[in-house]
């Protein structure tokens, strides 16, 4: 253990100072080959750009063999960030944590970083600043050709959408989101977990007076106020879920959305389009509900998910596969 | 208690549960107007008279099942606690004494893992509440030969609930953070937003039969909180009786627990008000409890689902209204002794 010590604070020694996307400086190593994602959600941003650089994945929970991503996402080893001697044990130079720009309390990361002595960099997870999080892990790993690819890719989709946005500024949708079985577990406005919609500039219309960032518990009364257009689904497992159950249940069959049938699954593969976790699997949610909503092309959407999947998930997604992913 | 004063208790109580009930169909986030409810009243008896599909939608689907089960579920536990308080002898007592909570919430949650069904949901906290009570009883039987039984009952129960509190934690800690563990974490918080009719048969059995064959069996109670020796000189068969008193409100706690989660102090709380109401003759106190306790949660229950946009689960609602009234009824006793 303590040898491993050594060599984690010898490494730190030659460094070169660099500043990280939250604004901190840090001295790092020069030449990184071993990095360690601080979570999934940083661990899938940098799968596409840094595989052969991680020294594993994180944890997650409840999950087994993840579909539609290149496998060698899935035979990577996982690592538990809250077992401070198995990260030790994985030797990285440096940690890489995800973080928003909303945040402001990097204190978790500061502590493993004094508790490890390896140097946690942060990067932004914010869903409009992706491109940017490419371009700066460009410099920050050497892998510049693969980020700034990638970075492109993000900077056309964030303009084409604007675009599009500004092009059918008219739409007006209400639109509900829920997850889990009984249709009334919704993540409100403003939630992390729903920033697909406020991106696009939807209107989410669970607005709760507890802005817990998380998810929240409505009844079916203020579902009938809201009378959401659109309802999307997500979280659905087994037989029965949101999306069966709102389909099926009498209760929901005068609500606007069903009445037009637009109840949506959100795809959830190898990672959900909404959320779940909120990192770069979001994006296809944004290029799916620019076609639902500001009319871009089905070919357009289709063509550009199939690159993401190829660019950020290393998987050739079939047309077979496409189709798939929405039932 | 005279005769007499109990016969207008009853009274006043089934009164107070007529009124209250109806006020709670009127009482909602959608609004609906008495007049509204007047119409479709009349609607249902005159076919000319039309009403709004939603009124009706909001009325029979979301408010009644909902205002029954609440009902059903604060009296189930009221009376259940009240039975318990009685039977061990100890005013700190809850239903949930033996494990029943314990054992449905991860009945529950191993449910909410494996993504079964409602029903099937519903079916495995009942199961792992019966479970976990006889998983109680074996044990006390095991251990408790030579140490007081009403001891080792309770003692067995917290032997039960402890693992099953770990089995819960363990199961949150495998689950998905994204959708199955806040589900897991709502349904222990307990919540009444997603009963429909169906889900009432069997608690309202369950729970109407209890409360009938526990308040007949309550003048046994009385002779059992004398002591075991007191109610064996008396002819009961006390061990027979204690095993049919711990069925019997199992049974009615797991249907309750199994539909509605878990929800804390009712059981404890409410069995104290009744008896500084009613005095502590059972026969008495055990029906006032279960209509005491469904007014109780049902009101709690109408704050839970109107007051924010967002449900507040049960769990918090009834604590952080039934602290203040409980504190208001205390002084208010005390002031009169």
């Amino acid at each position: 253990m303590i040898s491993i010590l050594f060599i984690c604070v010898g490494l730190n020694l030659s460094a070169k100072t660099i500043t990280d996307m939250a604004g901190r400086s840090i001295d790092i190593p020069d030449n990184i080959e071993r990095i360690l994602p601080y979570d999934v959600k940083t661990s899938i941003l940098l799968f596409s750009v840094a595989y052969d650089k991680m020294v594993a994945k994180s944890l997650l929970p409840g999950s087994k063999q993840l579909m539609l991503i290149s496998d060698k996402y899935n035979k990577m080893v996982e690592v538990d960030m809250k077992n401070i001697e198995s990260v030790l044990a994985s030797n990285p130079q440096i940690i890489i944590a995800g973080a928003y720009n909303s945040d402001n309390n990097y204190e978790y990361f500061e502590k493993i970083q004094k508790r490890t002595h390896i140097p946690v960099v942060i990067i932004d997870l914010s869903i409009d600043r992706l491109d940017k999080t490419y371009a700066f892990l460009g410099t920050l790993i050497g892998n510049k050709k693969q980020c700034s690819e990638r970075a492109l890719f993000l900077q056309n989709i964030y303009n084409n959408t604007k675009k599009l946005i500004t092009k059918n500024s008219t739409n007006q949708a209400n639109v509900y989101y829920t997850l889990g079985l009984s249709g009334l577990l919704t993540d409100p406005s403003g939630s992390k977990h729903t920033e697909v919609l406020d991106y696009l500039k939807l209107n989410n219309v669970a607005k709760v007076l507890i802005p817990t960032g998380g998810h929240a518990n409505v009844n079916m009364e203020q579902i009938f106020i809201w009378n959401p257009d659109y309802i999307f689904a997500a979280g659905y497992k087994g037989d029965k879920n949101a999306y069966t159950t709102i389909l099926s249940s009498n209760k929901w069959k005068t609500i606007s959305a069903v009445k037009k049938k637009n109840v949506y699954k959100v795809p959830s593969k190898p990672f959900g389009w909404f959320d779940h976790p909120p990192s770069i699997n979001r994006i296809p949610g944004i290029l799916w509900l620019s076609q639902l909503f500001y009319k871009n092309s089905k070919d357009e959407t289709r063509k550009q998910i199939i690159e993401f999947y190829k660019l950020f998930y290393k998987y050739k997604l079939t047309e077979k596969e496409y189709k798939l992913l929405f039932e | 208690m005279h005769k007499k004063a109990t016969i207008s208790t009853f009274m006043l109580l089934a009164i107070l549960s007529v009124l209250i009930i109806s006020f709670s169909l009127i009482l909602g986030r959608y609004s609906i107007s008495i007049k509204d409810l007047w119409l479709f009243i009349q609607s249902c008896f005159n076919a000319d008279i039309k009403v709004q599909p939603q009124i009706k939608t909001i009325l029979i689907d979301i408010r009644l099942p909902r205002i029954i089960a609440a009902f059903l579920v604060g009296g189930t536990l009221s009376i259940t606690g009240a039975t318990y308080q009685g039977m061990f002898r100890n005013p700190m007592v809850s239903p949930s004494i033996l494990g029943v909570s314990s054992g449905a919430g991860f009945g529950a949650a191993l449910a909410i893992l494996l993504a079964l069904s409602p029903f099937m949901m519903q079916t495995l906290s009942f199961a792992f509440g019966i479970g976990a009570v006889i998983a109680v009883y074996a044990i006390s039987l095991v251990t408790g030969k030579k140490h007081e039984k009403c001891l080792t009952l309770i003692l067995s129960g917290m032997i039960v609930a402890t693992v099953f509190a770990a089995l819960i934690s363990m199961l949150k800690y495998v689950a998905d953070p994204n959708d199955t563990l806040p589900s897991i974490v709502y349904w222990l918080m307990g919540g009444l937003s997603d009963i429909e009719m169906p889900d009432l048969f069997f608690i309202a059995i369950v729970s109407i039969v209890g409360l009938i064959l526990l308040s007949i069996s309550g003048w046994k109670l009385d002779m059992l909180s004398f002591g075991d020796e007191e109610a064996r000189t008396m002819g009961i068969h006390v061990e027979r009786f204690r095993f049919l008193v711990i069925s019997i409100a199992t049974l009615m706690t797991a249907s309750a627990v199994s539909i509605s989660g878990i929800i804390g102090w009712v059981g404890l709380v409410i069995p104290h008000i009744s008896r500084m109401l009613t005095g502590s003759k059972n026969a008495v106190l055990l029906p006032t409890s279960f209509f005491i306790g469904g007014i109780f949660l049902l009101i709690v229950d109408d704050f839970s689902r109107t007051v924010v946009s967002m449900e507040i689960p049960l769990g918090i609602t009834t604590s952080l209204i039934g602290a203040p009234f409980f504190i208001f009824i205390l002084i208010k006793s005390s002031n009169k002794h």
